[in-house]
């Protein structure tokens, strides 16, 4: 009888002792665990089209990846080649990223071919990959977030007939050939000028500013009944500013570029350009890390997400919206501190 | 409902106990530190928007000094009353206006405005915007109040330096003749303010003025492109204060307190999952220890149940035991507690049952014994013989009345007395039997003896072990009668003393000595078998309700009294 109680007892005392253990070890190891789903953040590898904050669009795309991070908990890692015609290096990149087997990738595709194998390389082993801004001849990408290019050209084109005189004379100056947002720009603003418009054969600058300046030059000596351009991009639209500026002839050739930056809106204020169409760069990289958020979450992301373009003229562009759009905040002045 | 063991009963309702407690404790704890966690997170977030406000306010109001210092200028007002520009007077409050801007470093540029082509900046050395919009110097009509001739605008782009747009606060004092006087704040200044206070993660502060334009917004661009959603309108109907509210899938705590001075309100954006994301963990830890403690508590119940069920189960079987006859047991329990005192309790019932049992079966002994020894008494062969031989004689002397007599006397007897029914008659029978009993010896003896017989009426019916007369008035007639010298006589007396029966049998014969007496009742003498056969059935069938009591005299005779409980047909 008393071996009973005494064993009891020392059981009492073994439970006592368990839960001390418990309350020392398991307890703060969880709470620890927990906070670790805070401090462990997934890492995300962000290959841009070109990575040196040069452009005003991507400045901002990384801005809107940026402040998603921050929301949605991930750790970014921004890349991509020196310009976005450096296809080869974006390709090793994307192979690169893959090896390093990051959580997730998102790409702006420099090339609407040749990246699809890196892409289905990143499916295959299992990491989750969005494409934005520029997309790829694939399904592989799980999400496809940016403007809708046709839809963009289309604007570009009815902003340019308010603008212009009836059935004008208009040229079209392109970017890259061959890549998606130059040929889908083309086809909406070819659908909205057929018929309404005389247009050019399509030109291209390799987004190159120099070689807009030059083939605007000789658009402008060759044409002299142009009656608009139609610029699509930004490199592109600088270039035919400067070469329009020069032929004093922006009075009478209205001019609708795509874009932003800040020479382009100088140019609006100046009146040389009539017209942006401005994609939402911010949001599209908001967007593209929130959905990669909601495919490592298992949630559903829609495969096509359009970010939409808005159309700026000098009227509207201090705006709050819109300035909100055109100028962001310089980060590098801090002053009180 | 299913029986169910003490066990299963003990375990489940300790562990019930122990569940609803912990469930409740867990809960309403839980529930209040919830409530705690909000509230105090609710008053932290009011207190720092609140002072936020008051820095902002301070901020603003000493910038708006500064716009009245500078609009007090001498030569400011001279430069913008003077009807023609003043190239000296341009001259001195340039070099005033960049003098105003070194004063502090969060100012951007100051101007002053005669007319559109007339515009003095603090900026010189950066020159003014050539393609500048008319339009754009207006932008501060909508923020102008009947109360402040200074007009704050909300974060708005500057363009009217040249190839400069730079983000500001505008504060502006203009003249009725659209004459102004502007200093802008840098917006890194404001923004760095907000952008420091974090409401949890993700948490967030943002500055609303009163005509709805947002000042400073973490995430302006989602805002104006509707992918994400405020409740600025509710927010700004609130002006001071918390609200609660659905956005999108989160539940969103709003803090509000609004300026008087600037119109500006500043919001505190906090999410309830995050407000809670401590007390989940609070949660985690206390649903663990609570699953450890019931754990704790089963297993106690486990032991504690098994120290009070097994030690029953124990006496379970034993009784099962018992139940089948089996006596010859000792339970022995195995606990420290009050079930050893029931065992031992039980032991000492078997015990005694045992020993009943053992009595039960001597006395069943015994009365089949003194049964034996009754009917050998009526079937004593010498009497049988002896009355035989009288109805023999009788017979000879031709005397037959006589010999019927006895003979219907001896029948009368026998049937009486060696009948094998049942133990209990009537006094009247009882009566009868004795006196056919006595009608034999009488006309066996002739004169020596006498005998009367008188029962009470009224008591006749009354009932009673059979046999107890016959041979109490045998004794009296050969040990009392016989041996004395001349008749004698014998009484049988029958009445009824409250609940007792009295019988007596009282002779005049030679009586006993007080030595006789004694050994007379000391049992097993063998002396007198009827007597002590009387007596045994007396107790056997009666117990201590029934008595016998003997006195005599030497020389005088005995009284035989027997003391009966008094039974009818009725009681019985």
């Amino acid at each position: 009888m008393k071996q009973s109680t005494r064993m009891i007892a020392g059981l009492a005392v073994l439970v006592a002792l368990a839960l001390a253990t418990f309350a020392l070890f398991i307890v703060p190891g969880f709470l620890s665990a927990a906070e670790g789903r805070y401090q462990g953040r997934p890492k995300v590898i962000v290959l841009l089209k070109e990575n040196n904050s040069a452009m005003t669009f991507w400045k901002i795309v990384r801005e809107g990846a940026e402040s998603a991070a921050e929301d949605v908990n991930l750790d970014l890692d921004i890349r991509g080649p020196d310009n976005e015609k450096a296809v080869d290096q974006q390709i090793q990149q994307l192979d690169q990223a893959v090896r390093e087997k990051p959580a997730a990738i998102v790409l702006a595709a420099t090339d609407f071919l040749r990246l699809v194998p890196g892409v289905k390389a990143a499916r295959s082993a299992g990491i989750p990959i969005v494409t934005m801004d520029s997309f790829i001849a694939s399904d592989d990408a799980l999400s496809q977030i940016g403007t809708d290019s046709v839809a963009m050209g289309a604007e570009a084109a009815r902003s340019l007939l308010k603008f212009a005189a009836l059935k004008p004379e208009v040229a079209i100056l392109s970017h890259i050939r061959g890549s998606s947002t130059a040929l889908d720009r083309e086809k909406g603003a070819q659908e909205v000028l057929k018929g309404k418009a005389t247009v050019l054969p399509v030109v291209y600058s390799g987004a190159d500013i120099a070689t807009a300046y030059r083939l605007t030059q000789e658009i402008l000596a060759t044409h002299p009944n142009l009656g608009g351009i139609l610029a699509m991009n930004e490199p592109t639209t600088q270039g035919v500013i400067r070469a329009l500026r020069e032929s004093g002839r922006a009075n009478s050739i209205p001019l609708v570029g795509i874009d932003q930056s800040f020479e382009l809106l100088k140019g609006l204020e100046e009146g040389v350009l009539r017209s942006l169409m401005v994609q939402q760069p911010f949001n599209m990289g908001y967007l593209s890390v929130v959905s990669v958020r909601n495919l490592l979450d298992h949630k559903s992301v829609p495969r096509n997400q359009d970010t939409g373009s808005i159309e700026i003229t000098k009227e509207n562009m201090f705006l709050p919206a819109n300035e909100q759009r055109l100028f962001p905040f310089d980060e590098a002045q801090p002053l009180l501190k | 409902m299913k029986p169910r063991s003490i066990r299963t009963s003990l375990i489940l309702s300790f562990t019930l106990v122990v569940v609803l407690s912990i469930l409740i404790l867990g809960l309403s704890s839980g529930l209040v530190f919830q409530k705690n966690l909000l509230d105090n997170n609710q008053s932290s977030t009011l207190q720092l928007v609140g002072q936020l406000n008051r820095v902002l306010d301070g901020y603003i109001g000493y910038m708006e000094d500064l716009v009245l210092v500078a609009s007090g200028n001498s030569d400011v007002r001279a430069y913008l009353e003077s009807p023609a520009e003043d190239p000296v007077l341009r001259a001195r409050v340039s070099v005033f206006l960049k003098n105003l801007r070194t004063v502090r470093r969060d100012i951007d540029s100051v101007f002053v405005v005669r007319s559109p082509n007339e515009i003095l900046t603090s900026e010189a050395n950066v020159g003014l915007n050539p393609f500048l919009d008319q339009r754009q110097l207006e932008w501060y009509l909508p923020y102008l109040k009947t109360n402040s001739s200074i007009a704050v605008s909300s974060a708005r782009v500057e363009n009217l330096l040249a190839d400069r747009y730079t983000w500001v606060v505008s504060l502006a004092r203009p003249s009725p003749d659209q004459k102004i006087v502007q200093v802008d704040l840098n917006y890194a200044v404001i923004r760095d303010l907000c952008k420091a206070l974090q409401l949890g993660r993700t948490g967030y502060v943002y500055i609303v003025n009163s005509n709805g334009d947002l000042v400073y917004h973490p995430r302006q661009q989602l805002v104006y492109s509707k992918i994400r959603e405020e409740k600025t309108s509710e927010v700004l109907a609130m002006k001071n204060g918390t609200l609660t509210t659905q956005v999108g899938d989160r539940t969103v705590v709003y803090t509000a307190a609004t300026s008087t001075h600037t119109g500006w309100t500043v919001v505190g954006v906090s999410f309830l999952d995050e407000v809670f994301s401590s007390s989940r963990d609070v949660f985690t830890t206390t649903s663990l220890i609570a699953l450890g403690s019931l754990l704790v508590a089963i297993l106690l119940a486990w032991l504690v149940s098994r120290r009070i069920s097994a030690p029953i189960e124990e006496l379970r079987r034993s009784m099962q035991k018992i139940e089948t006859g089996d006596f010859d047991i000792e339970i022995s329990v195995q606990a420290d507690n009050e079930l050893t005192q029931l065992a031992n309790d039980c032991n000492l019932a078997i015990k005694t049952i045992r020993e009943l049992m053992l009595d039960n079966e001597r006395e069943q002994e015994n009365k089949r014994r003194q049964d034996l020894l009754l009917l050998q008494s009526q079937i004593n062969p010498h009497f049988l013989y002896n009355t035989l031989d009288s109805i023999v004689w009788m017979c000879e002397m031709e005397d037959g009345p006589g010999a019927i007599k006895m003979t219907t006397a001896l029948a009368k007897f026998f049937r009486l007395g060696i009948s094998r029914g049942s133990d209990i008659l009537t006094l009247k029978d009882e009566a009868g039997h004795v006196e056919s009993y006595l009608q034999i010896q009488k006309m066996r003896y002739g004169d020596k003896f006498e005998y009367s017989i008188k029962i009470d009426d009224g008591i006749r019916e009354a009932l009673m072990l059979r046999l107890l007369l016959q041979p109490l008035v045998e004794n009296a007639l050969y040990h009392g009668i016989k041996p004395k010298e001349g008749p004698g006589r014998i009484e049988v007396l029958g009445h009824r003393e409250g609940a007792n029966l009295m019988l007596t049998i009282r002779d005049d014969g030679v009586g006993m000595s007080s030595v006789a007496l004694e050994r007379l009742q000391n049992p097993g003498s063998q002396v007198h078998i009827g007597l002590e056969n009387v007596q045994e059935r007396i107790r056997i069938f009666y117990g201590t309700e029934g008595g016998l009591e003997v006195n005599s005299t030497p020389g005088k005779g005995t009284e035989v009294r027997l003391t009966l409980p008094f039974l009818t047909t009725e009681l019985s």
